[in-house]
Order: structure tokens, then C-alpha cells, then sequence
């Protein structure tokens, strides 16, 4: 049995507008190891998000937005699997829980029971074991008075419970694999640091692998055991949580943590901000994605884009030049605190 | 940086705001008091619930207070005459949380941000009207080509500068933003929230900032007032909050903040919060926090504290604070 | 991938420094749309709608210079051609009283199409505005105003159109599109109120609020424009319906009266003497069938171009 539970390789999808095509995904390959937690982190249309709905069969289908790659579940191709075994797999082996759990819930059934059905639509078991099945679940995840609260109706509950009662739903069937997009960013801030401690518990106590999608730096600090940064499509750094919040290499990671203020630190003048915006996906730029935004954007880097640079630490890879062997052997490295201007 | 010193610009005696709903009646907004002197930010900080949008749209003369006195200048803005009514509305304008409704989306940016202009004939010919749009627009850092746009075209921190542009439009001298970088990608919010800075800097605008997270208000509040189920728990200069808070909602808030550091993380004392906020119908007797407060006593139970002064321009409504 | 890496090569003033990216934004790369330009696109798409507008525009067209495509004109009776076969002269034949059919059916057309546009547009507007007036407002305004629509709506309409017909004297045309508009603009009424009570709540309206803007501003340039795009699906599909309200009329003898001829009338008159002259009969009901057919289909090509989801 791999070690690696799921293996994204060269993904490539586009949807298509009368516009044009959206290139939202450009080229991403990511892995997730069995019980790790994985985070991906990038902005609103970076494709994170398009990303793990294509690996789990939610995007149509028939619009061929798939153009290119891999996505391998268990060795398994789930790219090229019929909707049927899809459908046997979501929820049961593959589940996710939504930034919405309000819309993702149905208004007239008892939470309840809509956790004992997911549960019954995977295992043939006796609706007494998939009752008893729920509440252990649901006592895994401390919601409080279980028994109580799964008579409930979804709008009978705040958003915490409604939030906890999704992520039940998701872990009843102990999926190898659990996608949160954007678990925690509905929620008020009491609220939110209730669930990243929940979800930080169940890493121990489940066997499932986390892949957590956030645009917040701050989410994924305290969580993840690897991490992935996309912008416009592409992945552009990834590496272990400690080498990535404590040297990183790409501008783009280095703007993401400079956004996020310190607390602990007294206050600068100014926020620090990445100017302008991520390029339109219909025409992204030949050269580097980033290069219009990036302080350190050379000649180079608008020219060609930059390939991804295994840097020194086992995993560590960046797509940016200023990590290239030859830059480097020139200009020495360049370090998120910045150094001597080039000339 | 508190400028305690001068007639404030905006002044909130005791106000109170209430709704009448099934089963009772829904105190949003339960007896505040507050000061926003010109040139001043005051960010007003609670979670979802603890009428802090509400206390807005209060300042806005959008929803009659039930109480109590909105002082603007000194008068009472409930006791305007229609006049000084629409002298108003261009002196207070609003920045909204969702950068997706707050635009029209039949309207192209040039009629957005023109709209107060055409409603006050603010201008003598459409060769003014279009320099003025112009000149909101560069304020604000969009350009021409965007004045003939229309709002599904622009991303979400874009349509949130041209709503700015749109306050910008009646020169006023408060802005209320209600959660105005909520909804943005990290990176764009601190792009707007230092435009938000540069514009007060360029032309003495306070602010009344109103979000639920503490952790982007610090760069831009002179002073913060913190709120809980329709009442402020504490209120100070805003570098008070972050390094001496004394409440302990305050600090919970705080710590519930994630830093993007996985060190500092696993080395900081976190006080998560039990359970959620309760609902404002019906509160119960004593400190409205008292039900999720970790130090809470019998004495929190029973009555509720009032706000205090426990050092200079620092207030706080705990029993147990010194 | 590897080899490839070391393999690049450099040009010497590849490493040097870009200015610093500017603050302002750059100019938005897309090709510029419009809400309608969209909507066009997706309704360009759908070929039988697209072919019923194109029906549409034809037949608005004929009932226009139809009449003027041969040298007969509606009312002058011809008893040396009477009841004659559609034929090279007459080309659709002639009636009963020797008029040629061509011209009157087109001559009708106009009638029938200008009252049911008219009749569809009227009380549109007045619903609009009273729905607008009444969704904004709200309290006891809109409690009244809905209470007094509940109370019309509970009448038949035909007892209406009796009366108003008695009122007025029936047979013009005037007549009939006052007393459509008179029943019709509840519907209008209650179905933007609807919406407007939905939109109000949006952000943008209450900028409009904080910026000054009277009530009349909000409800004449903020809500109904927003609520028009939902709208116009239902004001498409009730073309057709007034079409047949007016030809339904003017069969019971309260339309328009002869020998102004309508579809309606048209189809009377030509019901008759359905056995031995059917073409009389039938030339009429095709085309209000078409009508009704094409505007219905241009409606429905319009709700799906309309709808949000099925949008890009």
C-alpha cells in the first residue's frame, strides 16, 4: 500500500465562456500522503477551489472542461471513472465540507437523519447501527447534547453546529480523504477558532487525510503538515509547513504572510499590500503570472515562466527565478526580509 | 491618538435600537455611547449578532433609534428638519460589506459614482460631472477606461473602490464602513484599507469602521470599541486593545485570531470560547457575556457591569477587571 | 522537465530590475458586454426562438405594407367577386361581401397586434409603477394596495369588460386596450412588488438611500430597471394571451365592430360559412395561431437567456 493516498498530476482544465476560455487550472500537480494534513492557499479564481471539484467529479462533465492530466485516488484514475463509481466513491471514500454549510444542508430534514443517510447510502447496515454510528461521530466532533441536536432542523442550529454537523457528515463514512473549502471563512471568529481546533483533533483522532482550502495564511499555520500556494492556475510554491512560513522563496508566498497583520508585533504605518490584481485566466501572460504585481519582476520574468525549482529541502519547490540556480549563483538567494537591489 | 480635545464630530448618547420580533423584543443595539471626533477612525468590532451594523445604519438615519440621542455636530439627527435632512446625507455616506450588491448592476461605473452628484445637482454641465467622475475614479486608483464598465466586469476590490468613490462623490466628513474588507482576498484588503488611510489623510475623513475581525482594524482605528449583544465591553486607544485589553471577550477575540506563523502558534495561550453567541431576544439578567465568560461569577450573573473608565480613555464593563 | 531547466539560457539583461508595479489598475482585457449583449448571445443561440422573432418582425412588417401589396382596400364591398377561392386577383380570396382577404387579414393584423401590444404594455407600466410604489413603501400603503388588487382580482374579468363596454360603448379599439389595461395591471402590479420587495434589500438601493435619492429615484431608476429583466419574459408571454383575449372578444360580439376587421372579427364572420368557405376561416386562425405560437416561444427563449443560472 503507496503512502500516497491521492496524486494530482499535470491537471490542466478550462471552461469555456463566449469570451473565451478560462484557463483555471494551468498545469497543477499536488499529492496528499495518507493521515496528512495538506493545505492549498491562493486568492479567489486561482483555481484552488476548481482544482479539488474537478478531482472529485463535481464540475460538468460535459462541458470537456478537463483537458489534460491525472488524478489518481487510490492509484485509481478518478478522472476517467464513469459518474456510477464516482458516486460510490464521494462522501464515502472522498467527502468535503463547504464554506456554506447553510445551502449544503436540507431545510426540511432533522440533521440527524441526514447523517444517518449518508452513512446507510455506502454501508448496508440497520438504521439502529447508522443512528448509533452518528452519534459516536457526532460525539467525536463534541457537538453538544448529540441526541438532542440531531432532532434538530438545520435553521434550529447557530452556524458552529451547522458547520460541525456538515463536517460530521463528511467523516461518518471515515473517508481516506476530506476537502475543506474554506471551512472556517463564514463564520464569526469565537466560531472559527472552535473548528480549526476541532479539525486540529481529529487529525488525531481519525485516520482521514485533510486537504484545507484557504485564501487566509493564518487558517493553515497552526494545521497543516504541508502546503501548497496557487496563483492564476499554477501552483507556485509548495513545501513543508515549517520551511514554507519560515523561508519561503517566492514573492507571492512572502506577500500572502505580510498581508496577514501581527499581533504580536507593534504596528507599522502602512498594511502591507500585493498591488494590483491576478491576471485574467482568458489571456494569462506568457511570462511569470505574478510579474505584474511582483517587486523583484526582472526582464526575465515577463518574458518566460518560470519552471518549478526543487530548492534545497527535501519537497521545497518554488516557480519563480529569483530561486534559479543561475540567479542564484549570481545575485546569491533572495530572502523574504529582501536584500540589496540588482544593478 | 485619541483627540479627545473639541467638540466631537458624531456623537451617540444611550442609543438604543430594537426590533420588535416573534417572541419578543430583539435589543440590537441596547444603550450605546459613543464619540467620533473629525479626522478620527473608531472601529467598532463584535461578531455577527451584536448589533454593530445595526448602530450604522442607526448613525445613517436608515432605522430610528428607540432611544437615545444621535448628536452630529451637536444636533440631534433625528430632529432635522428636511433641509438640514439632505445636508446630511452628503456629509455621512456609506462603504458596504458586499462589493457584489452594493453596485447596480444595470449602471456603469461612471453612473455609480455619480449618482449623489445627480441627485444633488452637484454639478453645472456634463463636461464637470465627467472631470469629477474622473477624478474619483483616479482617487481611488481605477482609471478612465472603467468610467463606461459595468459592475460584473470588475473584481471584488475594484467594485469595493468604486463604492468608495461613490462616498467620495458627496465630500463628506464620515464614512460609515460597514465590514468593507470582509468579503476581499487578503492581499486586497490591505489595499483597501490603505486607501481608506490615504483618503483620511488626504481630507480629514473620519470613519466609523465596523467589522468582525480584529486583526485588520488595528492599522487604520485611532481607537477600537468592542461590542457584545448590543453593548460596548470595552473601548480604548487602539494599540490598548491589542498589547493591555482587560476584557475578557476582548482578549478572546484576540486570541482567536490566527497568526500566519505555525511558532508563534503553537506557543501562544489560545482562549477558545465554548459555545455561541446567544440570541439577543430575551437576554438574560446580569453581563450578557457572562454565559461564555471562562472567569465569569455569581456576581455576573446578576448584575450587568457598566462601562468604566479603568485608565485614561480606556472603558471596559467587567466586574472582574481592576 | 528537469534537462530542460539547466538547458535555459539566458540573455545578459535577463535579471535585470522591472519598475515597481504601479498602484492605479490597468485597463480590464475583455471585450466590453452588456447585460443585453449577453442576453442576445445566449438568445441568438436558440433557433426556434430566434426563428419565431424572426416570424415576429415578418409579420409586423406585413401588417404594415400588406395591405398596400395589391390595390384592394378593406371596406369596399365587391358583389361581382363574392366568396371567391384564394386566386392570383384576390390572393387569399374574398368574403362574403366580396372584400379582398389579403388586405383584411392584414388590415386586421394591425388591429389585433396594436391592441395587444398596447393592451400588454399599458397596464404594465401602471402595474409597475403601483407595485413599485407599493413594494418600497411597504406598511399600510402596501397592505391596502394589495388588499384592494386581492379584491379586484377576485372579479371576473369578463363582468369588467361587460360593464366598461356599456360605459364606453364598445366596438373601438381605444375601448378594448382601456379595458384589457384595466384588469390587466394587476398581475403587473403584484409580480413587481414581488421583486421589489426582494431588491430593496440589496445594498445598492440602500446607497441610493444614504446618497439622498428620493423615493421616486429608487423606484424609477434603481428597482423597476432591475426587476424589467425578470419581467420581460412574463410581458412577452401575455402577448399572446391578449391575442386571444381580443379575437375571444370580438367573437362574442365585444370587440371590435365592423367592418373594422380584426382577427377576432375575422374569425366570426368567417365562422358562419366554416363549411363551404373554410379558407375564410382558416387564413385568420393560422395567424393568430402563429402569433401566439412564435411570441410564446421568443418568451421562452428569453426566460432561459434571463436565467442567471444557466448563464457563463
Amino acid at each position: 500500500m503507496s503512502d500516497i493516498i491521492l496524486d494530482v498530476k499535470h491537471l490542466v482544465v478550462t471552461f469555456d465562456t463566449y469570451q473565451g476560455s478560462v484557463q483555471a487550472v494551468r498545469d497543477v500537480s499536488f499529492h496528499v500522503n495518507r493521515k496528512e494534513t495538506v493545505g492549498i492557499v491562493g486568492e479567489s479564481g486561482c483555481g484552488k477551489s476548481v482544482t479539488i471539484r474537478t478531482v472529485m467529479g463535481l464540475n460538468p462533465r460535459s462541458s470537456g472542461s478537463v483537458r489534460g492530466g491525472q488524478a489518481l485516488f487510490d492509484g485509481q484514475d478518478v478522472l476517467q471513472l464513469p459518474e456510477k463509481e464516482i458516486r460510490k466513491l464521494l462522501g464515502n471514500r472522498m467527502s468535503m465540507i463547504f464554506q456554506d454549510p447553510f445551502t449544503f444542508l436540507n431545510p426540511t430534514m432533522q440533521v440527524g437523519r441526514q447523517i444517518t443517510e449518508t452513512y446507510l447510502r455506502h454501508h448496508a447496515v440497520s438504521r439502529r447501527e447508522a443512528e448509533e454510528k452518528a452519534l459516536s461521530i457526532l460525539r467525536l466532533i463534541s457537538l453538544p447534547n448529540p441526541e438532542q441536536n440531531m432532532k434538530r432542523y438545520p435553521h434550529q442550529l447557530s452556524g458552529g453546529m451547522r458547520q460541525r454537523i456538515m463536517i460530521a457528515m463528511a467523516l461518518i463514512c471515515e473517508p481516506a480523504v476530506l476537502f475543506a473549502d474554506e471551512p472556517t471563512t463564514a463564520l464569526d471568529v469565537t466560531i472559527q477558532a472552535q473548528i480549526i481546533d476541532l479539525m486540529n483533533s481529529l487529525k488525531e483522532k481519525t485516520e482521514t487525510a485533510i486537504v484545507l482550502i484557504t485564501h487566509d495564511m493564518g487558517v493553515v499555520a497552526n494545521m497543516v503538515d504541508r502546503l501548497y500556494v496557487m496563483y492564476a492556475g499554477k501552483i507556485v510554491e509548495q513545501g513543508d509547513a515549517d520551511a514554507m512560513f519560515h523561508r519561503p522563496r517566492h514573492p507571492y508566498t512572502w506577500g500572502l504572510l505580510d498581508s496577514v497583520p501581527r499581533l504580536d508585533e507593534r504596528t507599522k504605518e502602512e498594511l502591507h499590500s500585493i498591488p494590483g490584481m491576478p491576471p485574467d485566466l482568458i489571456a494569462p501572460p506568457e511570462g511569470c503570472p505574478f510579474a505584474a504585481r511582483c517587486r523583484y519582476a526582472m526582464n526575465l520574468c515577463v518574458r518566460r515562466a518560470p519552471d518549478t525549482i526543487p530548492l534545497r529541502e527535501e519537497g521545497h519547490a518554488a516557480a519563480c527565478w529569483l530561486c534559479h540556480p543561475e540567479y542564484v549563483r549570481q545575485y546569491g538567494e533572495t530572502t523574504r526580509e529582501g536584500r540589496p537591489n540588482v544593478k | 491618538m485619541s483627540n479627545e480635545h473639541g467638540a466631537p464630530l458624531l456623537e451617540l448618547k444611550d442609543v438604543k435600537t430594537f426590533f420588535r420580533v416573534p417572541g419578543g423584543l430583539l435589543k440590537a443595539v441596547n444603550g450605546v455611547s459613543l464619540t467620533i471626533h473629525q479626522g478620527e477612525t473608531v472601529g467598532l468590532v463584535g461578531e455577527s449578532g451584536c448589533g454593530k451594523s445595526t448602530l450604522g445604519k442607526t448613525v445613517l438615519r436608515l432605522i430610528p433609534p428607540a432611544g437615545g440621542q444621535v448628536l452630529f455636530d451637536g444636533r440631534d439627527i433625528w430632529q432635522f428638519s428636511r433641509a438640514e435632512r439632505k445636508a446630511y446625507t452628503r456629509q455621512v455616506q456609506m462603504i458596504f460589506q458586499d462589493p457584489y450588491a452594493c453596485l447596480d448592476p444595470l449602471s456603469v461605473i461612471g453612473d455609480t459614482v455619480a449618482e449623489g452628484m445627480d441627485i444633488h445637482r452637484m454639478h453645472a454641465s456634463r463636461e464637470e460631472r465627467g472631470r469629477e467622475i474622473l477624478r474619483l475614479l483616479n482617487d481611488v486608483g481605477l482609471n478612465a477606461s472603467h468610467a463606461n464598465r459595468f459592475p460584473h466586469e470588475f473584481s471584488g476590490g475594484q467594485r469595493q473602490r468604486v463604492g468608495i468613490a461613490r462616498a467620495l462623490s458627496m465630500r463628506p466628513r464620515l464614512i460609515v464602513c460597514d465590514e468593507p474588507i470582509s468579503a476581499l482576498d487578503v492581499s486586497i484588503q490591505a489595499q483597501v484599507v490603505n486607501l481608506l488611510k490615504r483618503l483620511q489623510r488626504e481630507m480629514g475623513l473620519a470613519y466609523l469602521f465596523i467589522t468582525h475581525d480584529l486583526s485588520m482594524v488595528r492599522q487604520i482605528s485611532d481607537r477600537i470599541a468592542v461590542m457584545y449583544l448590543g453593548n460596548i465591553v470595552e473601548i480604548a486607544d487602539s494599540e490598548d486593545i491589542y498589547l493591555s485589553s482587560r476584557h475578557p471577550y476582548t482578549r478572546a477575540l484576540l486570541s482567536a485570531i490566527p497568526i500566519a506563523d505555525p511558532t508563534v502558534e503553537k506557543k501562544r495561550e489560545r482562549i477558545v470560547l465554548s459555545g455561541d453567541v446567544p440570541s439577543p431576544v430575551n437576554l438574560p439578567q446580569g453581563c450578557a457575556f457572562a454565559g461564555r465568560c471562562p472567569q465569569a461569577c455569581a456576581r455576573c450573573r446578576q448584575t450587568a457591569p457598566a462601562l468604566r473608565e479603568i485608565a485614561p480613555g480606556h472603558r471596559i464593563a467587567c466586574h472582574l477587571a481592576q | 522537465m528537469e534537462n530542460d531547466r539547466s538547458a535555459v539560457s539566458f540573455r545578459p539583461d535577463d535579471f535585470e530590475r522591472l519598475p515597481p508595479p504601479s498602484a492605479v489598475d490597468a485597463a480590464i482585457v475583455r471585450q466590453q458586454t452588456t447585460y443585453w449583449k449577453d442576453v442576445w448571445r445566449t438568445f441568438r443561440k436558440n433557433r426556434t426562438a430566434l426563428i419565431s422573432l424572426l416570424v415576429i418582425t415578418l409579420l409586423i412588417l406585413m401588417v404594415i405594407f400588406g395591405p398596400m401589396l395589391n390595390e384592394f382596400d378593406y371596406r369596399t364591398n365587391d358583389y361581382s367577386a363574392i366568396n371567391q377561392p384564394p386566386n392570383a386577383v384576390h390572393w387569399f380570396g374574398t368574403d362574403n361581401m366580396g372584400r379582398d382577404i389579403w388586405t383584411r387579414v392584414w388590415e386586421g393584423g394591425r388591429i389585433s397586434l396594436l391592441i395587444a401590444v398596447l393592451a400588454t404594455l399599458i397596464p404594465e407600466v401602471i402595474g409597475m409603477l403601483i407595485g413599485g410604489v407599493s413594494g418600497y413603501f411597504g406598511g399600510w400603503l402596501d397592505t391596502l394596495i394589495m388588499r384592494l388588487i386581492d379584491v379586484l382580482m377576485g372579479i371576473p374579468s369578463l363582468i369588467y369588460m361587460i360593464l366598461l363596454m356599456l360605459v364606453f360603448g364598445s366596438g373601438s379599439v381605444m375601448t378594448l386596450i382601456i379595458a384589457i389595461s384595466l384588469t390587466g395591471w394587476m398581475g403587473a402590479a403584484r409580480a413587481t412588488r414581488g421583486l421589489v420587495l426582494q431588491i430593496k434589500a440589496r445594498d445598492f438601493v440602500t446607497a441610493s438611500e444614504t446618497l439622498g435619492a428620493p423615493a421616486w429615484w429608487i423606484i424609477v431608476k434603481r428597482l423597476i430597471p432591475n426587476t424589467l429583466g425578470i419581467r420581460v419574459v412574463g410581458i412577452t408571454m401575455s402577448i399572446p394571451s391578449v391575442i386571444f383575449y381580443e379575437a375571444f372578444l370580438s367573437y362574442i360580439g365585444l370587440g371590435v365592430t365592423p367592418p373594422t376587421p380584426s382577427w377576432g372579427q375575422l374569425i366570426k364572420a368567417a365562422g358562419e360559412n366554416f363549411r363551404y368557405y373554410p379558407y375564410q376561416f382558416i387564413i385568420p386562425c393560422v395567424m393568430v395561431g402563429i402569433t401566439m405560437l412564435c411570441f410564446n416561444l421568443v418568451g421562452d427563449g428569453l426566460r432561459d437567456a434571463l436565467d442567471p443560472k444557466l448563464r457563463g
